[in-house]
Formats: structure tokens, sequence, C-alpha cells
């Protein structure tokens, strides 16, 4: 008899989390190239500090997306380089259980690399912690969500692509546009200390994108997989 | 199959000089708009335009949701001919847009919800047409672009709604937009004349560009052929 559903993704789960804990591949030079960017905005900006709360969601947001960018087109890729796709897909799993393992792997990568980063934001930009920080890192993870659902699809996609690196942006972005609109001004609301209902709208308008790319990329994941040799 | 290349061809002669009576229509029928002057007449080409464009990146998402259920290349053929034909009137939008708000609105670009919009759905449609050339396997590659053809077009909403959100300068529709629209008849003749010219050219370029894509998958598979014979 076939283990629970659960077992599945979670056997599923920790093989990805494994293989990148073991190996730190891809989440160090994503966490320094976040840090570049930080660096490049100090650069490129002289703010004052009020034009600075002003501005930090979005540069938050940039560094984030750019960073989990080098990152997205592996995922699969180490399947890919070693051939191991078909033994998994092989296994007497459901497709959408592959797809869920993924995802929640590629989220749990992206969240860990945003919690290595988040510190030095603070630092960087001279933020003490805002009243409804749950809240701000509530937007991070929704935002997050989104992302890695869209990247996840697009990621198994781009298998069989050359150049996959430029790609996967290409096709990520134009997409995940309405949730970074989202993110960045529910973060640029907390971080001024604005009222939360203000920022009520923009976190609803995250979840709606999450909610509808989740399911889509749930249902297309199984038509993308089946013809990959 | 003769008889239906006949009707086509018709088609395009119907089309040369309805096109020159919509020139017509715009230039010489229709009143001069009395705020903007004549600079209001690119609303002619403008308006349609968008119409094309978002007509035939519906065409793109029904004929992806066709490629994926069937797997029949010919859908894909009709997407990407969609793609291609809708990015074309995608960009005169774009082009036409900021030639028309310096006069009226004094700016050239606003980051307003309809700009916006439109440029987020050029930008997905364009990597659209550039992913393309990153697949080899012909396959592969049509359910690829099928996959975004459906993701893009899901998107184009929330898109919208969440750049309405953020702000809004484009003025309301004129057709059924509530108080203080409408046209003068003059002025809504020259517009759906050349509304329905644009929406004919559009179907003509499209089964064109399918027909080439579909000459050249020929030709590749008799090249196979050869190949393999030799």
């Amino acid at each position: 008899m076939a283990p629970h559903p659960l077992k599945q993704l979670a056997s599923l789960y920790s093989k990805d989390i494994k293989l990148e804990f073991r190996s730190r591949e891809s989440l160090l030079p994503m966490f320094v190239f976040g840090l570049l960017v930080l660096t490049i905005f100090n650069f490129s900006f002289e703010f004052s500090p009020a034009e600075m709360k002003s501005a930090a969601g979005g540069m938050l947001w940039i560094a984030f997306t750019f960073s989990l960018t080098l990152g997205i087109s592996r995922s699969f890729g180490l399947e890919k380089e070693y051939g191991s796709l078909d033994s998994t897909l092989l296994m007497p799993v459901d497709r959408g259980l592959i797809f869920l393992g993924k995802l929640l792997s590629n989220f749990t990568f992206a969240l860990v690399q945003e919690a290595l980063l988040l510190p030095f934001f603070f630092v960087f930009f001279n933020f003490s912690l805002f009243p409804d920080f749950g809240w701000f890192l509530a937007v991070i993870c929704l935002g997050t969500f989104g992302f890695c659902a869209v990247s996840t699809l697009f990621s198994a996609l781009t298998l069989s692509a050359r150049m996959r690196e430029i790609l996967m942006p290409l096709l990520v972005f134009p997409v995940y546009i309405p949730a970074v609109i989202g993110s960045v001004k529910a973060a640029s609301t907390i971080i001024r200390g604005e009222p939360l209902a203000w920022a009520a709208m923009w976190i609803k308008l995250i979840v709606v994108f999450d909610i509808v790319f989740a399911t889509l990329a749930y249902i297309l994941f199984e038509f993308v997989l089946e013809e990959q040799s | 199959m003769r008889e239906r290349d006949t009707v086509w061809s018709t088609l395009s002669y119907v089309l040369f000089f309805a096109m020159l009576t919509s020139l017509y229509l715009i230039f010489l029928f229709a009143p001069i708009e009395r705020t903007m002057g004549h600079v209001q007449r690119i609303f002619y080409f403008h308006v349609p335009s968008a119409w094309v464009a978002f007509l035939a990146f519906f065409m793109v998402f029904l004929a992806s949701v066709a490629y994926i259920m069937t797997r029949n290349l010919r859908y894909d053929r009709l997407a990407l001919a969609s793609a291609e034909v809708g990015v074309i009137f995608c960009t005169i939008v774009l082009v036409t847009g900021p030639i028309w708000a310096r006069p009226a609105w004094g700016i050239w670009w606003t980051w307003d919800a309809r700009l916006t919009s439109t440029l987020v759905l050029w930008l997905i449609y364009a990597s659209y047409l550039l992913l393309r050339g990153f697949v080899e396997e012909e396959r592969r590659k049509a359910l690829l672009a099928a996959v975004v053809g459906i993701v893009g077009f899901v998107d184009v909403p929330i898109v919208y709604m969440s750049i309405r959100w953020w702000r809004t300068q484009h003025p309301q529709p004129v057709f059924a937009g509530g108080e203080g629209s409408g046209l003068d008849p003059q002025m809504r003749l020259a517009f759906f004349f050349t509304l329905a010219v644009f929406t004919i050219l559009f179907a003509i370029l499209t089964r064109l560009s399918a027909g080439v894509r579909r000459a050249e998958q020929d030709l590749a598979e008799l090249d196979r052929l050869i190949a393999i014979k030799e």
C-alpha cells in the first residue's frame, strides 16, 4: 500500500532540503548577491531619512527578488543534471505532490535567504523594529510564496531550454508584477508606521495572486511534466 | 481549400478599399474635436489597435488551452500568429498613446492603470515571443508557450486591478462610461468603421502568419525526410 500522501509530500520535501543544506550551493551566492544589491542601492541614491522610509520597501523587494532569481532556475536543475527526474517521475506519486514538494522546498529556501538578508537591511538603512513587524513578515512570506509558485512552474517548464538563467526572469517577472506592487505598497505602509488598515487592500491583492497562481500552476504542472525526457 | 483561399483573398481586396474609406472617414468626415483639435483623430487608430491587441491576446489564451487539450500543432501556430500580431498592435497603442498624451495631457507618459497594464501586457507577450527562440524541440516549445500564454492571460485582470488601485489618469471609456461619455454620431461612425477594418486586418494578418509558420514546419519535415533518404 502506498504511504499517505502527506508522508509522500514530506519525503519529497525533505529530499530537496537535505540536498541543499548539505551542499549550500545556491543559498550562499544568493545571500551575497542580495547584500550586493543593498550596497549598490546605497551608492545609487542619497536619501534623507524620511525619503529612505518611503523607498525602503521597494529596495528590500528588489534585493529579495533579484537574489531569488539567482536561485530559481536551480529548482529542478539538480534533477536535470543528475538525470534523477525520470526516477522521480517513475515513482507512484501524484504529479501534483511533486509540484507541491518542489514549491514548498523552494519557498523554504527563499525564506531562509530572506531571513539572512533582513538583519542587514535593518542595519544598513538604520531602521529599528517598527510596530507592525509581524505583519511586515507576513507580507514578505505572502509575496515570496507567489514568486515561488510562478517560478516553480516555469522552472519545470524550461528544463529543456537553452540559457534558462536568462529565460527564467524574462518569464517570471512580468507575471509577478502585481504581487510586486502589492508587496512593496504593503511593506512601505508598514515601514512608514501608517495604519495597518491602509495596507489591508494590498495584502488582499497578494493573497489573491498567491491563490490564483498556486492553483493554476498546480493544474498546469501535470501537463508540463508528462512529456519530459 | 481553394475555395477558402478565394474567400480570404477577396476579403483582402475588400479590406483595401475599406481602409481607404476608413481614412476618409477619419480625416475628412469626422468633425474636429472641440478641445483637442486635429490631434484627437489619433483616437481612431489608438483605440481600435488596443481592441485588436486584447482580442489577439485572448486568442493566444484560447489557442493555448486548445493546444494543451489536443496537442495539435495547428493551435500552436494560431497562438504564435495571434501573439505576433497582438504585440505589433500593442506597440502601436504604446506609440500612439504618448503622441496623443503630449498635447492632450501635457505629458508623454504617466504610470496610470491602463498605460501601465498595456506596458505589462506588451512585456508578457514580448517574452512569450522571445522564449520560443530558446527551445529547440517543436512540441516542447509549443507546450512551454501554451503554459505562458495561459498564465500571462490570467495575469491580465490582476495586473489591471493592482495598478488601478495604484493610480489612474487615463480617461474613462467613452462608450457606456456613464455621465459625460458618448461620441458625436459622425465620430461614432468613423470609429466603429475603423474598428471593423482593424479586426479584419487582424484576422488576415494572423492567418498569413500562421500559414508561413505552417509552410516552415512542412519544409522542416521535408528536410528531415530527405536527410533520412540520403
